[in-house]
C-alpha cells in the first residue's frame, strides 16, 4: 500500500503528455502569431535556428521541428512545475510561473541565444503577445499538473 | 427551509371546517372544494382542488366510500374500514393539517374523519399538460421524438424508462415558501460522486424564496452563483436520452416541476458543444459533424475581431493573403461602426423572430434579407465584406448547440471587437488571453470549467474532438469523479 501511494504520486506519463501537448499547442499558436506578424520570432528561432544553420531550418520543416522541440522541452517545464509547485491551488501560481518563465527566456536567456532579440529590443506588440502566450502556456501546464496531482491525492485519500 | 410550527389535526370535524374557511379560503376561492359524507353515522369530509384532481377517480373513491354504509356494520373500526375502502394505490396518513392543506392544494384529496386526529391523503393528481413531444431546440434526424414536459412525474417516468437500475435515485424535495415547487434530484447511487450530491442538496435546501415560477432557471441561479460571467455554468436538456446518458456518466440531474428542461450538473464548457445528433450518427460522420460545429463556434468567436484587426492593420497580413480587406476604401462610415451596426441588425432579427408568429416571420425575413442587406450596400452604408464576415459569425453562433453559449459567445465577441478597435494588436491579444484565463479560473460546482482542455486530460479531450464509438468508450469521463469508473463491467 505504501509503495502504491509513492508510485501514484510521482511525475507520471500523463504529466509528460500534458507538457508535450502544451508545448506543441502553444508554440503552434506562437507560430500563427509569427505568421501574422504579431511577433518577429517563432519558436524555431529560439530552439533550432540559433544552433543549426542549414537551409532547411529556415523552411516550414524548421518550424515543424522547432514546435516538436518546444514540446520536448515542455516536458522539462512540466517536471519543474511538478517538483516545485504541484501543491499550489488554482491558476494564480501558474500565471506567476508564466511571468517568471517569460522573464527567464525573453530577458535573461534571449541575449545569450544567437540571433534572438531580447524583450528590450522587441516592439510593444511582440512583447505583449509573447507575454500572453507564456501565460496561457504556463497555465495550461501548471494548472493541469497541479490539478492532476490533487485529483490523485484525493483519490488515494478515499481508498 | 426553516421548520415551521405545524398544527395538529383537530379531532372535531367542525374545527377542520373552520380552519379551512379561515386559512385556505374555503367558500371564497372557487377552486377549493369539499364534500360532506355520512359513513356509519360518522361525519366525513373530503377536500379537493377543482382542476387538479382527476374527477373520475374522485367519484370512484366517493362511491366506494358510500357503499360502506351498505356493506359494513362495525362502527368501532371506522378509520380502518375507510382506509381499506379507499380504492387507490397511493394512500397516506397525515398527522398535521398543514401537510393536508399542501396535499390537497397540489391535487390530492384529503379525507377527514370526525373524531380522528389524522387524515387520509389519496393521490388523485391529474395536471393539465401536454404529451411528450420533440423539443424544438434539440431536434435529431433519427432518434426518439419524446421530450420532457412541464410535469415532473412524466419527466421522472421518462428518465426511469431509460434507467431501470435499482440504484437510480429520484429524490424529491420542495422549494419555495408559497409555491412549494417540487424539485427532483436524480442520480445513480453507486456512480455519482456523493460529495456532489450532498453539495447540491445543501444548496437547494438553502434556497429561501416565495416561489420559483421561472423554475429551473431560478434554481440554477441559486445553485451556481454565476455573478456577471456570461458563460452558461449548467447545461439544460429537454431530451430524456441525453439526461440518461449523463446519469450513466455520473452526473446529477435536477428536474424542476413546471419546466420541460432539466439541469445537468456538473457542466464544463465542452458539454455545451455536444449535440445528440452526433451520437445518432456513426462515429466518423458524428466526428465530422462535431468538427464542423467546433469550427463554426471558433469562427463565431474570433473571425470578426481578427478580420477587423488585419483590415485596420494591413501590415500584419502575410503577402500570400493580402487581398483580404475592403478594396474600395472601406465605405463612408468607420469599419468598426459598420460591424457593430450589422451585428446589431442581426440581433434585432433574432430577438424579433422569437416572438413573431410564423406567418409574419417569413415577411420579416424577406424585409431583413433583401431590403436591409441589399440596399444598405447600394446606399453605401456597408461594404459587402462587412456583411460577409458578420453573416459568417452569425451563422457560426447559430451552429452552437447550446443557446446559452451562443449568446454568451456573442457578448465575448463584442468585447474582443471593442478591445481590438481601441487598442489594436495588444487589445486583441490581451482580451483573448484574459477571457481564456477567466474561463479557466471559473468553477461550476467545484468542477473546472475548461476541463478537459485546461486542466488537460488527454482521454477527455479525445472524447471531445472525436466522437468515440460506444463499444470503445469503456470508462466514464473523470470529470464527475465517478465512484465506479468502468462503463463496461467485464472489459
Amino acid at each position: 500500500m505504501q509503495q502504491n501511494r509513492k508510485a501514484a504520486s510521482r511525475f507520471n506519463l500523463s504529466d509528460m503528455v500534458t507538457g508535450f501537448i502544451g508545448g506543441v499547442l502553444w508554440s503552434t499558436i506562437a507560430w500563427l502569431a509569427y505568421f501574422f506578424h504579431f511577433t518577429n520570432l517563432s519558436a524555431a528561432d529560439f530552439v533550432l535556428r540559433s544552433w543549426i544553420w542549414m537551409p532547411w531550418a529556415d523552411s516550414w520543416a524548421g518550424e515543424l521541428i522547432g514546435i516538436l522541440l518546444v514540446g520536448i522541452l515542455s516536458v522539462l517545464v512540466a517536471f519543474l512545475y511538478y517538483v516545485f509547485l504541484k501543491k499550489s491551488q488554482g491558476i494564480i501560481p501558474s500565471i506567476l510561473f508564466g511571468v517568471a518563465l517569460w522573464v527567464l527566456v525573453q530577458i535573461v536567456l534571449a541575449p545569450i541565444i544567437y540571433g534572438v532579440e531580447s524583450a528590450f529590443q522587441a516592439d510593444r506588440n511582440a512583447n505583449i503577445t509573447t507575454m500572453c502566450l507564456y501565460l496561457l502556456y504556463a497555465v495550461f501546464i501548471g494548472y493541469s499538473v497541479s490539478y492532476e496531482y490533487q485529483q490523485s491525492q484525493a483519490y488515494q485519500d478515499k481508498t | 427551509m426553516a421548520e415551521k410550527e405545524k398544527n395538529p389535526i383537530p379531532s372535531k370535524i367542525d374545527e377542520v371546517n373552520d380552519f379551512m374557511k379561515e386559512r385556505v379560503g374555503l367558500g371564497v376561492s372557487f377552486d377549493v372544494g369539499h364534500r360532506k359524507l355520512i359513513i356509519l353515522k360518522k361525519q366525513i369530509e373530503i377536500y379537493y382542488t377543482t382542476g387538479l384532481a382527476d374527477a373520475e377517480i374522485v367519484q370512484r373513491v366517493i362511491s366506494k366510500l358510500i357503499s360502506i354504509n351498505d356493506d359494513e356494520k362495525n362502527t368501532n373500526k371506522i378509520p380502518e374500514i375507510i382506509e381499506n375502502r379507499l380504492v387507490h394505490m397511493q394512500v397516506n396518513r397525515k398527522q398535521n393539517i398543514d401537510d393536508c392543506v399542501d396535499a390537497f392544494l397540489s391535487g390530492l384529496i384529503v379525507v377527514f374523519i370526525d373524531g380522528c386526529d389524522f387524515a387520509f391523503v389519496v393521490d388523485t393528481r391529474s395536471y393539465p399538460g401536454r404529451q411528450p413531444m420533440e423539443p424544438d431546440t434539440e431536434k435529431v434526424i433519427r432518434g426518439p421524438r419524446d421530450g420532457y414536459t412541464e410535469n415532473i412525474i412524466i419527466n421522472t417516468a421518462l428518465t426511469r424508462r431509460r434507467i431501470r437500475d435499482e440504484r437510480l435515485r429520484l429524490e424529491m424535495m420542495q422549494v419555495g415558501e408559497r409555491s412549494k415547487s417540487d424539485i427532483c434530484i436524480a442520480y445513480i447511487e453507486d456512480v455519482a460522486d456523493p460529495n456532489l450530491v450532498k453539495l447540491i442538496k445543501e444548496e437547494l435546501k438553502e434556497i429561501e424564496i416565495d416561489g420559483i415560477p421561472m423554475a429551473d432557471k431560478s434554481v440554477e441561479e441559486f445553485l451556481v452563483k454565476q455573478g456577471n460571467k456570461p458563460f452558461p455554468l449548467v447545461r439544460y436538456t429537454e431530451r430524456p436520452d441525453i439526461s440518461a446518458i449523463h446519469l450513466y456518466e455520473g452526473h446529477v440531474i435536477i428536474i424542476v416541476d413546471t419546466s420541460p428542461s432539466v439541469i445537468i450538473t456538473p457542466t464544463t464548457y465542452f458539454h455545451h458543444l455536444q449535440h445528440a445528433e452526433e451520437y445518432r450518427e456513426s462515429p466518423a460522420p458524428g466526428s465530422f459533424i462535431r468538427w464542423i460545429r467546433l469550427i463554426g463556434i471558433f469562427v463565431s468567436l474570433y473571425l470578426l475581431p481578427f478580420w477587423y484587426l488585419v483590415t485596420v492593420h494591413p501590415e500584419l497580413l502575410p503577402a500570400t493573403i493580402d487581398f483580404i480587406g475592403p478594396n474600395k476604401g472601406g465605405g463612408h462610415i468607420p469599419l468598426f461602426l459598420q460591424i457593430l451596426l450589422a451585428d446589431l441588425g442581426i440581433e434585432f432579427l433574432r430577438l424579433a423572430a422569437i416572438h413573431t408568429p410564423t406567418p409574419l416571420s417569413t415577411a420579416m425575413g424577406l424585409i431583413a434579407a433583401v431590403l436591409i442587406g441589399e440596399i444598405a450596400i447600394n446606399v453605401g452604408l456597408f461594404t459587402p465584406e462587412v456583411i460577409l464576415y458578420v453573416a459568417i459569425s452569425a451563422v457560426g453562433s447559430f451552429v452552437t448547440p447550446s443557446f446559452e453559449l451562443s449568446v454568451s459567445n456573442k457578448i465575448t465577441r463584442i468585447i474582443f471587437l471593442f478591445a481590438t478597435a481601441i487598442f489594436g494588436v495588444p487589445g486583441f491579444v490581451i482580451s483573448i488571453t484574459l477571457m481564456m484565463l477567466i474561463l479557466v479560473g471559473t468553477k461550476s460546482l467545484n468542477t473546472p470549467y475548461m476541463w478537459p482542455f485546461i486542466p488537460f486530460n488527454l482521454k477527455g479531450l479525445i472524447q471531445v474532438i472525436y466522437r468515440t464509438p460506444t463499444p470503445l468508450s469503456k470508462i466514464r469521463p473523470g470529470i464527475t469523479n465517478p465512484q465506479d469508473k468502468a462503463r463496461m463491467p467485464n472489459s
